[in-house]
């Protein structure tokens, strides 16, 4: 079976610097100072996929990702930890807001070789939770979305996946696209230095892509805001217990004799 | 050791101080028989150390005295804790029927004294809360562990701690003014607070780094200085060898200038750093701050100095900045930390050591070579050089393993101690000090004696005259014979 | 420019679904927009007194499927919704695969989060949250038909306005092909047993609790001060705490009348599910964290100490 894992580089938004918020080119954050990481939901794929190929040997594993080379080191992981092959679509930038451009690419480069391709559900920055569902049309193939854990039995692909009313588990036959929802303890492994040395230093398949930036999009953007959720903050002081007490009698306690049940 | 049992313990304690500062059961008690070092144990419920009989949270310098009178006459180890930060072993209860003697409670910021610059407070006020208040009063105390969030007062100068701006303020020990400490016999010792002196040998320094091991440290009173955030100013180079990288940092200290931070990362440890803009090469940093003038002018020295060195490639000074931001190790980062740990079974730890100039590329290329082909399951292994001085540098390696078919007790024996063996033997061999700041702890005490050589006499002596009985801290600095 | 509304009336939510999308288009949609017809996808025919009842519109169209299965439900509605230029979809599991591959299949755009609609030079304007939830953006929909899924627990529930249901149509799809990649499908309802939407009281924990020691004591006290209690996505991912006290954009989107945070930093895909919350009151270390400024009082120390503080008080 030959699965193929599509990821996306982003930067680690938890440790952007609120000013850095502001202060990019008016149309983006300023996300230059922080360090690249692979896009949470996608290390869960990633991740997923290397359980997949522990309990079931015969897998060939590719992982895929579009954008410019800050994406390399992640690729030269992957290769170390034993990815049969890594390939880089190139571009000067990911397309931030175009997943029907990413998703034709994934399509095509998917062509008839894989059973399976996985990716996360949606990007950290651009979150537009669109492309696995894309990619599945372009392909014509059935694609399940918040998938939380992922087995093979026999040729039959189980996954569960969180739905509105509960936890479904499917059995399903492949081609399948699976997109990768909340899946807990997912963090990728780490290679070992030796297998950096030797695995890591195969070639990253890097491709030219031409900008696809705008190519098929059916949408605009138009304007790109931070969120302003600021509240009045009163700060309260002392020790620990003099802060409790006030939380408790100057806010919780007044509530409470009014809560309605 | 002790005769006494686990009950007769608590209830020797329970006439000192009230039963619900008395910890004698529970997760807690498990958890306090170790420290950082034995992280992967704690994080998959192993406990190798004997549990202590109770953890004692004191309110005040007299009760502290009180315990240790008991401790002493009934000859009950006493671990001292503060913080509990420790990632040397420090904490860790290697005698059945221990008492963690605990600080935290005595958090009380006595006074800021704008005039005098300096501060006085109890042993358990957290660094992070005493520098804040100094901040808001336009001062610093200039202390900046990683562990800043987190240590409090007592430890860290029982641990001789320095930190990130340690190459212009020093060390911990260069800090502390005066201090009041409690012996094992009960006495309680206050060294006063005067700009010099001399009379005598400077006392402050057997209290300062004794690990718990000669008394317990209630008070103490640090230096000031003016804080001047505005006129900080942060320089980047990425460069490609730790011998050049090495030799800057000697150039910039020999010249006698003062930046604060002063580092120099190899590609291994700065790829955990610096990976959006160092592409694997060796990261060079230095900050200068203080007085305007003094800040502009070592930055324009520093700036000429490595600009001689074509080979340097500067760097937007933002990345050195925002990096600085994120440094720190707070509880959230603690607790990931464990996360990832327990689902990739991939633990990283550290060993510090300090050397003079002409040894220190040697000494890190000789480390380098013999961990990677010694120690199998490697994931990284780098260093960096973090705290600079007129004679020598530190070297602070980092190593990451995965963890390869082993029970949670073997993590230290089949990849820790061999990593730290190599890293002391490699540093004494070439006249170095094996302990740049995290102390000795428990796990280097193996080596105190070849650290110390014909000194070890005066090092000893003091263990023998200050804690007759050995109930302080059994295995710290000192091994348990 | 008219509108529809599809539900999943297979779902347990349906009712829930149905009163969101009637809160969005009160308070989020443009007035240029007009409500044409709801369409459900429902199993049979049987509880057609039920779905005229929820009914987002005076128009009401019954699409029998046997069961939901995406498939096959996509190859329904590309027929039943052919002439529609705008459908709104719930903010749920359903709505945001659906949105998107019915957008694609009927040759229009797809999208999903939207938290608000209006009309620009003729054609619709979406919002949604980008950059970790802590962005707004704004799009012009350049493609019609649009297919767009609101985002998740932000609409009010609104009551039906009794305007009397004009015409209900029924189309049977259940012989639509589609689903047989399925072997076999199982479901273990997981019902918000904990209520946490609904909570009027919630006690929020982050990784500043430090272990499943930290909330276990975020419980008792929430047990004993007779609130709820939810944790942010790193404390749930790690495995302290069940996935479904999830609190946030992939988890739950409560609106709590009074919502205590211990530990947790603010990071805004937490801050989401609490941020139609009447009052926030915030604990934790770091003073420069987000959850500080954006609450209304806060206390900066460890949050455990204050936790086990407050125990003494509730």
């Amino acid at each position: 079976m030959n699965v193929l894992v599509c990821f996306k580089a982003v930067p680690d938004l938890d440790s952007l610097h609120e000013q850095d918020w502001r202060s990019g080119d008016g149309s983006r954050p300023e996300t230059r100072f922080v360090k690249t990481i692979i896009n949470p939901l996608d290390e869960s794929a990633l991740e997923l996929a290397l359980k997949l190929r522990d309990n079931n040997g015969d897998i060939g594993l590719t992982a895929m990702t579009i954008g410019d080379e800050k994406a390399d080191a992640i690729l030269k992981t992957l290769l170390a930890l034993r990815f049969d092959e890594v390939k880089r679509l190139s571009v000067s930038s990911a397309p931030l807001f175009n997943p029907e451009a990413v998703a034709a690419v994934v399509a095509e480069q998917a062509g008839g070789n894989y059973d399976l391709i996985i990716m996360g559900g949606q990007s950290a920055d651009g979150a537009n939770g669109a492309t696995p569902l894309l990619v599945a049309e372009k392909l014509g193939w059935p694609c399940l979305t918040e998938v939380s854990a992922l087995e093979l039995n026999g040729g039959l692909i189980t996954v569960e996946s969180q739905c509105d009313d509960g936890c479904l588990r499917l059995e399903a036959k492949p081609p399948l696209v699976l997109a990768i929802g909340n899946a807990p303890s997912t963090y990728l492994r780490v290679p070992t230095l030796k297998d950096r040395m030797s695995l890591g230093k195969r070639p990253v398949e890097i491709l030219a892509l031409n900008d696809v930036s705008e190519s098929g999009s059916k949408l605009t953007p138009l304007t790109l805001t931070v969120d302003d959720h600021s509240r009045s903050a009163e700060i309260i002081d002392g020790g620990a217990a003099e802060k409790a007490a006030v939380i408790w009698r100057d806010h919780v306690q007044p509530w409470l004799g009014k809560r309605r049940r | 050791m002790t005769t006494l049992s686990k009950e007769a313990i608590i209830e020797g304690l329970k006439k000192i101080v009230p039963g619900d500062r008395i910890v004698s059961e529970g997760q807690a008690l498990k958890e306090s028989s170790v420290d950082r070092f034995r992280k992967y144990e704690s994080i998959c419920g192993v406990w190798t150390q004997p549990i202590p009989a109770a953890i004692v949270y004191a309110n005040s310098t007299e009760e502290i005295a009180k315990i240790l009178t008991f401790a002493n006459e009934n000859k009950i180890n006493v671990v001292p804790r503060n913080g509990a930060s420790a990632t040397e072993g420090g904490l860790e209860t290697v005698v059945e029927n221990s008492i963690v003697l605990d600080g935290s409670n005595m958090k009380k910021i006595i006074k800021i004294d704008p005039v005098n610059m300096q501060a006085t407070c109890e042993c358990g006020v957290s660094l992070q809360e005493l520098d804040d208040q100094c901040r808001a009063m336009g001062l610093t105390t200039g202390h900046s562990p990683q562990s800043k969030p987190l240590a409090q007062m007592g430890g860290l100068v029982a641990t001789r701690s320095t930190g990130q701006f340690s190459t212009l303020y020093g060390g911990i020990e260069d800090m502390v003014i005066g201090l009041e400490a409690v012996f094992p016999g009960g006495q309680i010792t206050r060294i006063k607070n005067i700009p010099r002196r001399a009379a005598g040998p400077d006392i402050r320094h057997v209290v300062i780094g004794n690990e718990g091991t000669l008394c317990y440290i209630t008070e103490v009173t640090v230096k000031l200085f003016p804080y001047y955030p505005d006129n900080n100013e942060f320089m980047g180079y990425v460069l490609d060898s730790m011998k050049l990288g090495f030799e800057i940092l000697r150039e910039v200290m020999v010249a006698g200038y003062k930046p604060s931070i002063a580092r120099l990362y190899d590609p291994e440890d700065g790829a955990y750093h610096f990976s959006h803009f160092a592409n694997n090469r060796c990261v060079l940093i230095f900050m200068s701050e203080g007085p305007k003038p003094i800040a502009e002018a070592t930055a324009t020295a520093i700036k000429e100095i490595v600009a001689k060195h074509p080979e340097c490639e500067a760097v937007d000074p933002m990345y050195i900045q925002r990096w600085f931001e994120h440094l720190n190790w707070d509880p959230a980062k603690v607790a990931e930390e464990r996360e990832e740990i327990a689902q990739t079974q991939n633990i990283g730890h550290t060993t510090e050591v300090s050397i003079v100039w002409s040894e220190i590329a040697g000494l890190y290329e000789a480390v380098m070579k013999r961990v990677r082909a010694e120690v199998p399951d490697l994931t990284m292994l780098g260093g960096h050089s973090s705290h600079s001085y007129m004679n020598g540098t530190n070297i602070y390696f980092m190593y990451y393993y995965n963890l390869v078919d082993i029970k949670p007790e073997e993590e230290i024996s089949k990849y820790h101690m061999p990593i730290k063996s190599i890293i002391v033997e490699e540093t004494i061999k070439r006249g170095g000090s094996m302990c740049h700041h995290h102390g000795v702890g428990k796990h280097r005490s193996h080596w105190i004696k070849e650290e110390y050589g014909s000194s070890y006499y005066i090092l000893e002596t003091l263990k023998q005259s200050f804690d007759p009985n050995g109930i302080m801290n059994k295995g710290s600095i000192f091994p348990v014979k | 420019m008219k509108f529809s509304v599809l539900l999943n009336g297979c779902s347990e939510s349906f009712e829930r679904r149905a009163a969101e999308l009637r809160g969005f288009i009160r308070d989020h949609v443009g007035h240029e927009f007009v409500a044409d017809k709801t369409i459900v996808l429902c199993p049979d025919f049987k509880k057609r007194d039920y779905f005229e009842a929820n009914s987002v519109t005076p128009k009401l169209a019954l699409v029998s499927l046997g069961g939901y299965q995406p498939e096959k439900a996509l190859a329904a509605l590309k027929d039943v919704c052919r002439d529609e230029e705008i459908m709104l979809l719930p903010g749920d599991f359903f709505g945001a695969e659906i949105s998107v591959r019915l957008g694609a299949r009927l040759g229009g755009a797809g999208f999903t989060g939207v938290t608000q609609m209006r009309l620009e030079d003729g054609k619709p304007v979406c919002d949604k949250k980008v950059y970790a939830q802590k962005m707004t953006a704004s799009f012009k929909i350049e493609q019609l038909p649009l297919c767009l899924s609101i985002a998740k627990g932000i609409a009010e529930e609104a009551d039906r306005v009794n305007e009397p249901l004009r015409e209900t149509v029924e189309i049977d799809k259940t012989s639509e092909a589609g689903g047989e990649h399925i072997v076999s499908c199982g479901l273990t309802p997981q019902p918000d047993e904990a209520g946490l939407e609904q909570s009027d009281f919630l006690m929020v924990g982050g990784k500043g609790l430090g272990g499943p020691e930290g909330v276990e004591r975020l419980k008792r006290l929430a047990e004993k001060a007779g609130a709820d209690w939810g944790v942010s996505r790193p404390v749930a991912m790690s495995g302290w705490a069940p996935m479904e006290r999830m609190i946030g954009v992939s988890g739950i989107m409560a609106k709590p009348e009074m919502c205590l945070c211990f530990g947790a930093s603010g990071a805004a895909a937490l801050y989401a599910g609490i941020a139609r919350g009447r009052k926030i009151i915030a604990v934790n270390r770091d003073g420069k964290a987000p959850i500080i400024h954006q609450s209304d009082a806060a206390a900066i120390d460890d949050c455990l100490a204050v936790l086990d503080e407050l125990a003494k008080l509730a």
